[in-house]
């Protein structure tokens, strides 16, 4: 019986042959029409500005990529970054996770023997779109998985391509990790799948490959070794665990975990962390049931209620001294990021530089709409139809949505985790209510083979339903389209501003700036400058920094926050000893750009106070706020950071009808001006200010005698920067045992 | 009547010998294979453990990856049995094609736990 008269029989109409024929085409062609708009939905900003990589963390992504494939994969790995974290280097193939750059690595290298030569800004630039086309392909396969039903999976394909949250990470020049773990995190559910309906020990394998891609592009990888040992925990307290699950979890856990530790980075933290204390605890629980299930087959009844008590106490025993003890005595740690996500509070209290990063604040209500928009309504529609005729696979769909939404609300940063989960549960409620609504609507208008037996809706009522369903996922494209062209697709190293005439203006300072250091400085100079900015400077300056967005030492980030808040003196004596050329610091005055130093001052102080008590925080506020006008305290105004942020600032008129020397941003006419800078000289400010640089001028002769004021001659910097303080060592022990302590003089 | 019984049936003595007595009467010849080269498989990790406690484990990297390969073989043994056993398989596949796919477990398993030696 050929497929299409299998297909004739299951309904209770007559369908046209060449409809059955037609079908399969129509869905490849479809999947494919979506895996494009994928792509094209993602690069608004390289047609409107330029193919860059974009942001902070991209560019130190860019620069091992360019390493990768000048040096080749084995100088990778033994690579050690001396241009970052001066004096103490970045050892950075053990705390990278080097999937990303091996995938544009690979690519770059495929496509140069076939003789196509692109450059590896490109191969970087446009690799986060291809794979979102993956994607939506991954998104259709898995939901094809849960319900079985291809027109579930489009959907879900067609909403995964265009979720907002997704884009956002994943847009052409936005090359981070994100780009390509989600596809690796969809596909490795999919398989998973795949594996849980079949039994087949091959696909087993297939989802501990995609595992180890996982693990090797992102540290979300704990998601995954976490809610399927929950799944099949899950599976087993309601009954429902069969041959199959355990011969899935089996095969994963065994080769996924061996293969996570092939990663550095991960390295023997695959064993001891408490990340994967859930899934070494399920493996040996199912296990032993497994066997003493197998037992009961040889032993008489009796004997089977004396074994099963004598398992229980063994099996609480265990669990108690395993867990329990190993905890208590420190040998298993959670890291400070994962114990943010079980109490949010932890962060704010303990390790203010976790809290201060924008991307790890609780999720607002507007964050999920913009993000989600009406996926989030639509998707209870499809919890519920897991939950009405639940199978394995539903229950894990079920599951992966719950656990998403208590981890989205928890960091904005997750947030990208749950899209997926989101745009499945609503293709998948979408075309339920559409089957349901189409097949009143059919029974309507086609000749009938059976008499319908069931309630079936008013046909008037389906069309209007599926008219207003039909509406609102119009309205969810046309809102994705604004979110990736608009909100989504700037980069944030170049800017631009429209003028009363509507002509825009292309605001260039950063590269201006950075490119203006490359060639003006000596190749050696060291420039210290907040985190935030390492990864650009080492990337399009080829400078020495003392501090990146790695942020893996909060000693040395709060020396350099100690060094902007201190006074000029102060400050001084500090980039002797650090050996620091340029400072620089950004500032928004003029343009009213809001994401200056100045505004992030308060941060610089918390962290510099974290580690030296004699910055407090409220010596920065005058008249019990924040401000930078006549009544800041006198802290404030001596500080490093204000002096350089101002110096000339009284010069400049920036708003029409105030005086000179007002600040856009604050709002304010700053306090002190006309202040000359003693130890410091502008060395470079771009053209709308937002970059100053300012070089650090040598010591004065005959300058023994001068006078030093209390902070520096009580406190001094401390010979070897220790990685591991009180504070930083819950936040840190994942790179403890990857450190290697080089002199770079 | 009843005969008397030297051992009593429902201690722990007594439910591994009726086991062992039920296990040789009621397993093939060819599952037996694979429950003796699993049961290798465990004394090895046993043995291992054994060796760890006694001599500490200097080279982690060596004494994680013959761990990991004796167990993993047991656990892959483990669910190719599942499948050939005619009770509990649940798969409808020719067992030449579970072979196969154990075969394909197997060859990941030791690629990276020699990858894994250091």
């Amino acid at each position: 019986m050929s497929s299409e008269e299998e297909t004739q029989q299951s309904l209770p109409y007559k369908v046209h042959k060449s409809t059955l024929k037609w079908a399969p085409v129509f869905n490849m062609t479809i999947l494919l029409s979506i895996a494009i708009i994928s792509c094209l939905i993602r690069v608004f900003s390289v047609i409107r500005y330029e193919s860059i990589i974009h942001e902070f963390d991209p560019w130190f992504n860019y620069r091992t990529t360019q390493y990768l494939v000048k040096e080749g994969p084995y100088a990778l790995w033994n690579w050690y970054d001396s241009e970052s974290w001066y004096p103490l280097g970045r050892s950075v193939g053990g705390t990278v996770y080097p999937g990303l750059m091996m995938t544009s690595g690979m690519i770059y290298w495929v496509l140069h023997k076939l003789s196509i030569p692109i450059d590896i800004r490109n191969v970087c630039v446009f690799l986060a779109p291809i794979f979102s086309a993956f994607t939506s392909l991954a998104a259709y396969g898995m939901t094809k998985e849960i319900t079985k039903r291809s027109e579930a999976g489009l959907l879900s394909a067609l909403f995964v391509a265009i979720v907002p949250s997704y884009m956002s990470r994943s847009v052409a020049g936005s090359y981070d990790n994100e780009g390509v773990s989600i596809f690796a995190l969809v596909f490795t559910f999919y398989t998973f799948l795949k594996t849980v309906n079949t039994g087949s020990i091959l696909w087993g394998v297939y989802t501990a490959l995609a595992f180890f891609y996982m693990v090797a592009s992102w540290g979300g990888y704990a998601f995954i070794i976490n809610i399927i040992p929950i799944f099949v925990l899950f599976l087993l307290i309601t009954g429902r665990s069969n041959s199959r699950i355990q011969v899935a979890y089996n095969v994963f856990y065994i080769l996924g975990t061996l293969l996570a530790m092939q990663i550095p980075f991960v390295g023997f933290q695959a064993l001891h962390s408490s990340e994967h204390m859930a899934s070494h605890a399920v493996f040996i629980l199912i296990n032993f049931l497994n066997f003493f299930s197998w037992i009961r087959n040889f032993v008489s009844k009796k004997a089977i209620i004396t074994l099963t008590k004598f398992l229980i106490v063994f099996l609480v025993f265990s669990i108690l001294v395993g867990v329990v003890i190993l905890t208590l005595a420190g040998k298993t740690q959670w890291s400070g990021r994962s114990l943010t996500l079980l109490d949010p509070t932890y962060a704010k209290k303990y390790i203010p530089i976790i809290a201060s990063v924008s991307e790890h604040q609780a999720t607002t209500w507007s964050s999920f709409f913009f993000d989600l928009h009406y996926l989030i309504l639509f998707s209870p529609v499809g919890l519920y139809y897991c939950y009405n005729k639940p199978t394995e696979t539903k229950i894990f769909g079920a599951l992966y949505t719950v656990l998403g939404v208590y981890f989205a609300s928890v960091m904005v940063r997750l947030l990208l985790v749950l899209a997926p989960a989101v745009s499945i549960m609503a293709g998948i409620g979408i075309s339920w209510a559409f089957r349901k609504f189409a097949k009143s609507v059919r029974s309507f208008i086609l000749p009938k083979i059976e008499k319908p037996k069931k309630y079936r809706i008013p046909p008037e009522i389906s069309i209007i339903g599926l008219v207003i369903l039909g509406y609102y996922c119009s309205i969810y494209v046309l809102h994705a389209n604004f979110a990736g062209s608009e909100a989504y697709a700037s980069p944030s190293i170049i800017l631009s501003s429209r003028d009363r005439q509507g002509n825009r203006n292309i605001i260039d300072d950063y590269r201006e700036a950075y490119y203006w250091l490359r060639m003006n400085t000596r190749p050696d100079d060291k420039i210290m400058s907040w985190w935030d900015y390492g990864y650009q400077i080492t990337g399009m300056s080829n400078r020495t920094v003392l501090v990146d967005n790695n942020t893996w030492n909060n000693t040395h980030i709060a020396t350099v926050g100690m060094a902007m808040a201190s006074s000029e003196e102060d400050a001084f004596e500090i980039c002797e000893k650090l050996d620091v050329d340029y400072v620089l610091v950004i500032f928004g005055g003029i343009l009213n750009y809001s994401g200056d130093d100045i505004n992030k001052f308060l941060w610089m102080v918390r962290i510099g106070g974290g580690v030296y008590p004699h910055i407090k925080e409220e010596d920065y506020y005058g008249k019990g706020t924040y401000r930078v006008d006549q009544y800041a305290t006198e802290t404030m105004t001596n500080s490093l950071m204000y002096r350089l942020s101002y110096y000339r600032f009284d010069e400049v008129q920036t708003a029409y009808g105030q005086p000179k020397g007002y600040d856009t941003v604050r709002q304010a006419v700053i306090g002190v001006k006309g202040y000359k800078l003693r130890h410091f000289e502008e060395a470079f400010t771009s053209e709308n200010w937002i970059v100053r640089i300012f070089k650090r001028k040598q010591r004065e002769n005959r300058d023994g005698v001068a006078f030093t004021s209390k902070s520096t001659s009580q406190f001094t910097i401390p010979k070897e920067f220790s990685p591991v303080t009180k504070f930083s060592k819950k936040a840190n022990t994942k790179q403890r045992s990857t450190l290697n302590f080089q002199n770079n003089e | 009547m009843s005969e008397t019984k030297l051992v009593d049936e429902n201690s722990l003595i007594g439910i591994a010998a009726t086991f062992w007595q039920q296990y040789s009467a009621k397993t093939p010849q060819k599952l037996k294979i694979m429950d003796a080269f699993s049961l290798y498989c465990f004394i090895l990790v046993i043995i291992q453990l054994f060796y760890c406690a006694l001599v500490g484990d200097f080279p982690r990297n060596s004494f994680l990856s013959g761990i990991f390969a004796s167990a993993g073989a047991l656990i892959i043994n483990i669910c190719l049995r599942k499948q050939l056993n005619p009770e509990t398989r649940y798969m409808e596949i020719s067992n030449e094609r579970a072979f196969w796919e154990y075969l394909a477990a197997m060859v990941v398993l030791f690629l990276t736990v020699i990858n894994f030696l250091g």
